[in-house]
């Protein structure tokens, strides 16, 4: 909403400087987004009459003329076709300033032109631009600017909340100014000079739907002459953001931009009856708009007819054909008040919002409409001359009925934390118009102009706002706790994160919306939560795996030449489910890596990333976390190699699954290098972490350690052979490590050598030399005959 | 004959490390001595020689031959280094890199939702977390939505189905931890949400936010601006300033809007401010007696606040990222930063 402060001080008298307005404004609810400063770039710009016009020679457009300015006659050139003998203009002599340009002695058409005859465009006054601006005839050459028109003025661009449909008007932020303090709010003029004739026998109102329009009042004015608009008119409108029509249409403006209240001028000759009848549309019904629109109405919008047919669309736009036009002479004033929720369907089904439909969908003043209407025609009757007919022609079938509402001011203080007195809370609300009394507590009517007061924590926000949100006293309460502790998950969620970054990991924030092509080509769209309404196909599915978030980030990356990437995430997934209202979602931690191991180094060769890298990630990882031991159980999943995918178990537990990332599947994320790729299911796995953790004692005897290598089949699981060394030991064997794995000369094709490293330990003693060599030899047995394994020395 | 040479190794091996590690002249002389010198102790092996059988004889011979030189070698190279000006310290490249691991980083965005979860936390107040995906009753009719409000159409929220959507606010924690406990409530709800913007400079279709609800006999007001004030000076340190404008909220009566004086002028105005000198951080307000019965609260016994914050706009003013899509393209460029 824009706010003229000139127009503002018309309303209420207030001695506050611009800084204090938009200050007190602010913080009272009206933020002031911007201020524009009208006019400050103007300087020395007077009347002038037009006392010569001679054409110059091979020029269309360009004339000579000589303009007397009070005092001397000046030479200029002009280009605007409308420029005329004896006429008032506008006109910027040498040495003066409009927007954008100090005024020079200029070589024009070969002719010498001493300022300049302007339009109102050039004085940013209107967006006429297509011609000069003719003044009054009464004006005197030699008048300055300044006293022709209150050129230079402040315009506040306010935001308004949905819920203040009565600060969409100067007369509403004048109520707030007058409640904080600024002065005392007075109407604007609206006594009028009617003739004698009564306009109830001119035009009758008729409504058909009174809950769609609880209130029409029209007025009748004869011989109006339609115009363009005085100066300081066309100028208010202009700087309020709308554009200037003529002197009828631009009035109905200036009220609803004064008053708030919305009103729409009809050619009532073109009337086919004399008689308004407000009723529902017929479903599909058609009508054109005076933005020269076919639109195509339903049963819900409330139409204006004259009775034969549609006039126009009830507080959103009216018709073509009967719009106020150079021939009207009659005029029919409509001021009506129409049920925001009507009017608000109504424009969403047109996709069709105005000035008008924004202020009546928020919710209009019902008591307004005869004042908006009357100071209206007041204003038409001094502008464009005709005659008032007598009377308002007021229909008001469901009169506004306030609430009335008892305000304690001690649940006030208690929602507040303030110490108000009843007094103080009073005269707030008096001061914002709000009725109110003060005996046994507080006793408020609710405003016509405010449908947003209706209960008595409605009333303490008023209170508290321009009692000023600053003013009350800020407490700091000691912190306390109300279970503040924090839950094992986000310990745990914690400690992977810290143990992961120390790893060297990144931690990413991906988006949960996913590319619904990626996921398609994936083969998982079908069971995937897609979103009805997406953006775009990129951001259309909800992901189902963090791979689906993961590949795009490691691509972008790669493309930017960082292809050594270890990165983590810790987020959700949601799954597609029959059973559950909502989707499960699942609280996941994934991890993907590519490229080199470790930076490069000097010393060394860098490594690549491979299975087993992110394997022993998962097991440092579990390890860290106290989780036990990790195993894989082959398992086909959609996304990893065959021989390279896996479930990831503790005990029995399913957890989530590790591998690397097919070539197939990579190829479709566009990305050439190996991924290998893990994701767990933090609920399952924070569970499976025990609460707490008993210290072991140390083993106070020495372990024997003895070496063992074997000779195998390709296709036995190195796994398989710790676990029998583990089994057959009896309890002895204490830590079995894998220290090499060899292939090549001196082992026959499809056989692979493993050595193992073995501690045989007892806790309360230590163990003989033949003690070992016995279980030693007993594994060696027991590993021949399980495995065919032979020894090697 | 394998012990011989398996020997032959050991004395090796000792040698080289003596020789390696002598520190000046006159111990190097001593070490050459005792390995390389006439009763050293490749000469005393090279004496027992006669003992082994005649077969191994050349082999061990040869071996101990090309011993003798490598040592050689090694203790005249040394013998320069000793009696050159160069020292030890001279020849250690201590400026060679170090032997580097990758260094972790964690995202911006979540270090910055473990600060607010943290200062939260020392004031009394428990994480609590809900779904992504929920209903309409509890992201709006709950909310005291009304039911044409423009937040429930397709242009604005992401739907799944009629009545289930993508949340646009973690408010639906707020009445999820209502409905499950009694009062008193004082919870911090961190977590993603969803709407249909375009994304841009200043916004994401997905976004990060936190909300906060106090519910008690006796909150007041002032305790929400004490929370909030609180929350500023241990965020942005404690010059900040706070101020609280009024606003409108369906679900929160008074309400109000919430600005940081500007962390990056000092509040004198600058681009970022919009030469405001304030920041416009977010909303909050007194939870209004509607919500409090749609989740079965008494409005008559119970108070309380609700305050939200979006973490992307703090984490952007902490670190002054300009455009909130850095913080989801997960560049490891940009990440490295943090």
């Amino acid at each position: 909403m824009k706010i003229s402060v000139n127009l503002l001080r018309k309303i209420i008298d207030f001695d506050w400087p611009v800084d204090k307005v938009v200050e007190r404004l602010t913080m009272s609810g009206s933020e002031v987004e911007a201020i524009e400063n009208k006019g400050s770039d103007i300087e020395g710009i007077l009347a002038a009459k037009v006392i010569e016009v001679s054409k110059i020679e091979g020029s269309d457009k360009l004339t000579c003329c000589t303009v007397f300015d009070g005092k001397e006659k000046i030479d200029v050139v002009c280009g605007a076709p409308n420029v005329a003998k004896d006429q008032v203009v506008l006109f910027a002599p040498v040495g003066s300033k409009i927007p954008g340009m100090t005024l020079k002695k200029a070589k024009i058409g070969g002719k010498e032109s001493f300022g300049m005859i302007l339009s109102e465009a050039e004085l940013q006054l209107s967006d006429n631009a297509d011609e000069i601006a003719v003044l009054d005839d009464s004006i005197k050459p030699g008048k300055s600017l300044e006293g022709i028109v209150e050129y230079k003025d402040t315009i506040l661009e306010l935001e308004i909340t949905p819920n203040r449909p009565d600060c969409l008007s100067h007369i509403g932020i004048a109520r707030e100014v007058q409640a904080l303090g600024g002065g005392k709010l007075r109407m604007p003029d609206i006594n009028l000079n009617e003739i004698d004739k009564p306009a109830s026998e001119a035009v009758k109102i008729v409504i058909d739907d009174p809950d769609g329009c609880p209130r029409y009042t029209g007025r009748v004015t004869r011989n109006v002459k339609i115009a363009p608009s005085p100066l300081w008119l066309k100028m208010m409108v202009y700087y309020l953001g709308m554009r200037p029509i003529n002197n009828v249409v631009d009035i109905t403006n200036y009220v609803m931009l004064e008053l708030g209240h919305p009103l729409h001028a009809f050619d009532f000759d073109l009337f086919k009856k004399p008689q308004v009848l407000v009723r529902n549309a017929f479903e599909g019904e058609k009508f054109i708009t005076l933005d020269e629109v076919e639109r195509t109405l339903n049963s819900n919008h409330l139409l204006i007819t004259d009775s034969v047919s549609g006039v126009a669309i009830a507080g959103i736009m009216g018709g073509e054909h009967s719009e106020v036009s150079e021939k009207t002479s009659h005029i029919l004033l409509e001021s009506a008040y129409f049920d925001p929720v009507t009017i608000r369907r109504g424009s969403k089904a047109l996709g069709l919002a105005t000035e008008s439909s924004r202020r009546f969908e928020r919710g209009a003043d019902p008591d307004m409409a005869p004042v908006a209407n009357d100071r209206a025609c007041k204003l038409i009757s001094e502008i464009a001359g005709g005659e008032i007919l007598k009377g308002i022609v007021d229909t008001y079938p469901k009169p506004f009925m306030p609430v009335e509402i008892d305000l304690k001011p001690e649940n006030v203080n208690h929602l507040l934390g303030t110490d108000l007195s009843p007094d103080t809370m009073c005269d707030i609300l008096n001061g914002l118009n709000i009725n109110t009394e003060n005996r046994n507590g507080l006793k408020a009517v609710q405003p016509s102009f405010r449908p947003d007061l209706v209960r008595e924590v409605d009333l303490s926000e008023e209170i508290a706002r321009i009692y000023g949100f600053d003013n009350i006293p800020t407490v700091f309460r000691p912190g306390g706790t109300l279970g503040a502790e924090e839950t094992k998950m986000e310990r745990i969620t914690g400690q992977v994160r810290s143990y992961l970054t120390g790893a060297g990991g990144t931690e990413i924030f991906s988006l949960t919306l996913v590319d619904s092509l990626l996921t398609k080509r994936l083969g998982l769209l079908e069971s995937s939560v897609t979103v009805m309404n997406p953006l775009s196909e990129e951001m259309a599915v909800v992901r189902p795996g963090m791979l689906l978030s993961m590949l795009p980030v490691i691509r972008r990356n790669i493309n930017f030449k960082e292809k050594d990437l270890f990165l983590y995430e810790i987020g959700d997934i949601y799954l597609l489910s029959d059973k559950e209202e909502l989707p499960p979602q699942q609280n996941c931690l994934a991890i993907a890596l590519t490229g080199n191991e470790s930076p490069v180094f000097w010393g060394s060769a860098q490594r690549k990333s491979d299975f087993h890298t992110i394997k022993g990630l998962l097991e440092n990882l579990a390890d860290y976390l106290k989780l036990g031991k990790i195993n894989l159980r082959p398992e086909d999943y959609f996304a990893f190699e065959k021989s390279r995918s896996f479930e990831v178990y503790i005990g029995d537990i399913n957890i989530g699954y590790l591998g690397s990332v097919s070539d197939g599947c990579l190829s479709t994320a566009d990305i050439k290098d190996k991924v290998h790729f893990v994701e767990i299911d933090m609920c399952k796995m924070v569970d499976l972490i025990p609460e707490s953790i008993t210290a072991k004692e140390l083993d106070r005897f020495p372990s024997a350690d003895r070496d063992i290598a074997v000779v195998i089949d390709e296709n036995i699981k190195a796994e398989d052979i710790r676990t029998e060394i583990i089994d057959s030991s009896k309890g002895l064997a204490t830590d079995v490590l894998i220290f090499d794995l060899y292939r090549g000369k001196n082992i026959p094709d499809n056989k692979k050598s493993l050595a193992f490293g073995i501690k045989y330990r007892l806790p309360d003693r230590t163990l003989t030399d033949d003690e070992v060599d016995d279980v030693h030899g007993r594994i060696a047995e027991a590993l021949k005959s399980k495995f065919g394994a032979e020894l090697r020395s | 004959m394998s012990e011989i040479l398996a020997f032959l190794k050991t004395i090796e091996d000792e040698a080289k490390t003596a020789i390696e590690n002598a520190s000046d002249k006159a111990v190097l002389d001593s070490v050459i001595y005792s390995y390389l010198g006439r009763k050293g102790k490749l000469a005393e092996i090279s004496r027992g020689l006669g003992k082994l059988d005649p077969q191994s004889r050349p082999q061990v011979g040869a071996r101990l031959n090309e011993l003798k030189k490598r040592l050689t070698d090694l203790a005249e190279k040394k013998t320069g280094i000793l009696t050159s000006t160069l020292t030890s310290a001279d020849t250690f490249d201590y400026t060679l890199p170090g032997k580097r691991a990758f260094v972790g980083r964690r995202h911006p965005l979540m270090q910055t939702v473990d600060r607010i979860v943290n200062i939260f936390r020392g004031m009394g107040f428990s994480v609590a977390t809900g779904p992504d995906i929920d209903t309409e009753f509890n992201n709006f009719d709950a909310l005291n939505t009304p039911e044409d409000h423009p937040a429930r159409d397709l242009s604005d929220t992401f739907y799944i189905r009629k009545g289930i959507l993508l949340r646009p606010h973690t408010s639906t924690v707020q009445i999820r931890t209502m409905q499950a406990q009694k009062p008193p409530v004082r919870i911090i709800s961190p977590g993603r949400c969803y709407r249909s913007d375009t994304p841009d400079a200043s916004h994401s279709p997905v976004f990060y936010q936190c909300e906060g609800l106090f519910v008690d006999e006796h909150v007041t007001f002032g305790d929400l601006k004490g929370v909030i004030i609180q929350f500023a000076k241990d965020m942005f340190g404690p010059r900040i300033k706070v101020r609280f404008r009024p606003h409108f909220f369906p679900f929160t009566e008074p309400s109000a809007e919430y600005d940081f004086s500007c962390m990056i002028c000092g509040g004198n105005g600058c681009r970022v401010c919009k030469n405001s000198g304030w920041l416009e951080i977010s909303g909050a307000g007194m939870v209004d007696p509607e919500v409090f019965r749609a989740v079965g609260y008494d409005p008559d016994r119970v108070t309380g606040f609700a305050f939200g914050m979006g973490v992307d706009r703090i984490t952007m003013l902490r670190y002054r990222i300009g455009d909130i899509r850095l913080l989801y393209e997960n560049d490891v460029r940009f990440l490295r930063q943090f």
